[in-house]
């Protein structure tokens, strides 16, 4: 299977670099320009702050990286967001995070992370979203603060 | 050349990359470098999987491309690990190492679908290089236990490897050209910031580091490295240029092992660089007197691409005698040795400037 004829080679490598130059062409529509080859996109960074909206509209900032929070029958639990986030996503709160793949990747990587932890917190039912403020610094030059909202 | 011959001369020059059957041994110490980096990716997931602060990636926030049934379950990737080390040790050995180069760059991109914060350009270029080589004769040399075929073989997807190098670098110098804060040193002026420490803690002198992060210095090492990526796209592909291209290509990526913390795409791409060399093992020959030129030995010693044959003879004079049948001595047999040995070359361009200053070329007392 290995051993192509000169007809073989000839698809192979249509196939093969005509794929990449797809995923090369379109590497700008992914937030994290993957398989472009586009090396050392960006020297940014974002600083994360995530509160959590409660029943009536209430924004708690989680200090630390911890919340408590009571589940449907009342009892108390101790979240912890480092451990459901973990390195390279945006592990730490409050703190600048390097973004070697960018500010827009870094976003995609704090949404879909406040998904995540929604989506896996279920003793956790007083928080009704999520809500980041994230600072970024891209390439030097400081952005505007953004706003993320991921709800239950 | 007229513009009609010229889609007939590319057509022709394609069929001949296509078809052409040459020595494969550079192609079997590409493989063992690339298994050994296959070997390291499996031990860098066995350390996270061990890892308690990390431990099987499902179990916390992941990014995957594919759906998430898709993901392996906990058991499901352990045994891809296993995968990952079993492939990886045969294509170091070389026994089944073509199948086990895909399984390994399959498996490589599989992970990275399963989550994106997997994902490094070092990965899928490791992918993309493993799945070419797998369709290259990289099993006829340094085998486990089977003596070498020597015999010439389609090197057809060697080509394809050397295509691949120059589309990454159209792709990510094009890319930094076309971003007016690459271009302009934004970037690098932050990245360099960035990384001071780092560089400074491997022996950079701060005064350096320092200029590097000023806007003039941040600018010109932008454009230095978007012109740098660009020309080597093409001068590693001119026979005239080939060497220069692989010098510049050398330093410009141990440049920048020195200067950030990819050393794993370096050693790929140095790797790959192997096969720009003309695939001919024993091409050039020395002959020399075995009693009067111990420096043979060294020549010898440092020849791990077989580029040499050596004859030896008493009362020979030392000659290098080249592809094309030219006797050569002196500072001109120096700079023919200097530009084929690995470790030498990082000073081949002052030996052939040397052997071509018109007072040695002229010089009556020329080496014998």
């Amino acid at each position: 299977m290995l051993e192509l004829g000169p007809r073989g080679r000839t698809w192979f490598c249509a196939v093969f670099f005509g794929s990449e130059a797809l995923l090369i062409a379109t590497a700008s529509m992914r937030a994290d320009r993957s398989y472009g080859f586009r090396m050392f996109p960006e020297a940014s960074s974002v600083t994360l702050h995530v509160s959590r909206r409660l029943e009536g509209g209430q924004l708690v900032p989680i200090a630390g990286g911890h919340w408590q929070a009571r589940d449907c029958s009342g009892g108390v639990h101790e979240f912890v967001w480092s451990k459901m986030v973990r390195w390279p996503a945006p592990s730490r709160l409050d703190t600048p995070l390097g973004a070697s793949y960018g500010v827009e990747s870094e976003l995609g990587r704090a949404r879909d992370a406040m998904r995540w932890v929604l989506a896996h917190t279920p003793d956790d039912c007083e928080t009704r979203a999520l809500v980041a403020r994230i600072e970024a610094k891209k390439n030097g030059r400081v952005l505007d603060p953004m706003e993320l909202e991921v709800t239950r | 050349m007229s513009a009609a011959a010229l889609p007939a001369r590319i057509a022709a020059t394609l069929r001949t990359l296509r078809d052409q059957e040459a020595d494969t041994f550079l192609l079997s110490i590409a493989r063992v470098g690339f298994g050994l980096l296959f070997v390291n990716e499996a031990w860098l997931a066995t350390q996270q999987l061990r890892n308690p602060a990390f431990g099987f990636f499902g179990d916390y926030f992941h990014q995957p491309f594919l759906p998430e049934a898709l993901v392996p379950s906990e058991g499901a990737y352990e045994a891809l690990v296993v995968a990952q080390w079993v492939a990886g040790a045969l294509i170091v050995v070389g026994r089944g190492a073509r199948p086990a180069l895909l399984v390994a760059a399959g498996s490589l991109v599989y992970t990275m679908l399963c989550d994106r914060l997997w994902f490094h350009h070092y990965r899928h270029t490791m992918a993309a290089f493993g799945t070419l080589l797998a369709f290259a004769p990289c099993d006829r040399h340094l085998v486990l236990g089977r003596a070498a075929r020597s015999e010439a073989a389609p090197i057809w997807a060697q080509h394809a490897m050397k295509a691949q190098v120059s589309v990454m670098y159209l792709a990510s110098g094009g890319s930094k050209l076309l971003d007016a804060d690459w271009r302009g040193g934004l970037m690098m002026r932050g990245m360099v910031a960035g990384f001071a420490r780092l560089v400074r803690d491997r022996g950079v002198p701060p005064e350096i580091v320092g200029a590097l992060q000023t806007p003039l210095g941040a600018s010109l090492l932008a454009k230095g490295a978007i012109s740098t990526e660009l020309a080597l796209a093409v001068l590693l592909w001119w026979p005239r240029t080939r060497r220069l291209g692989l010098w510049i290509g050398l330093f410009f990526h141990l440049y920048i092992s020195l200067m950030t913390p990819v050393q794993l795409f370096t050693a790929e791409m140095l790797l790959v660089y192997l096969l720009f060399a003309t695939p001919d093992s024993g091409g050039r020959i020395i002959r020399y007197d075995p009693k009067r030129h111990a420096i043979v030995n060294v020549i010898e010693g440092l020849d791990w691409l077989r580029r040499f044959k050596l004859e030896p003879k008493g009362g020979a004079s030392l000659v290098v005698v080249d592809r094309g049948g030219e006797e050569q001595r002196g500072l001109r047999a120096a700079a023919t040795v200097f530009g084929a040995l690995p470790v030498p070359f990082v000073v081949w361009p002052a030996v052939a400037l040397l052997s071509r200053l018109p007072l040695r070329r002229g010089s009556p007392r020329r080496a014998p």
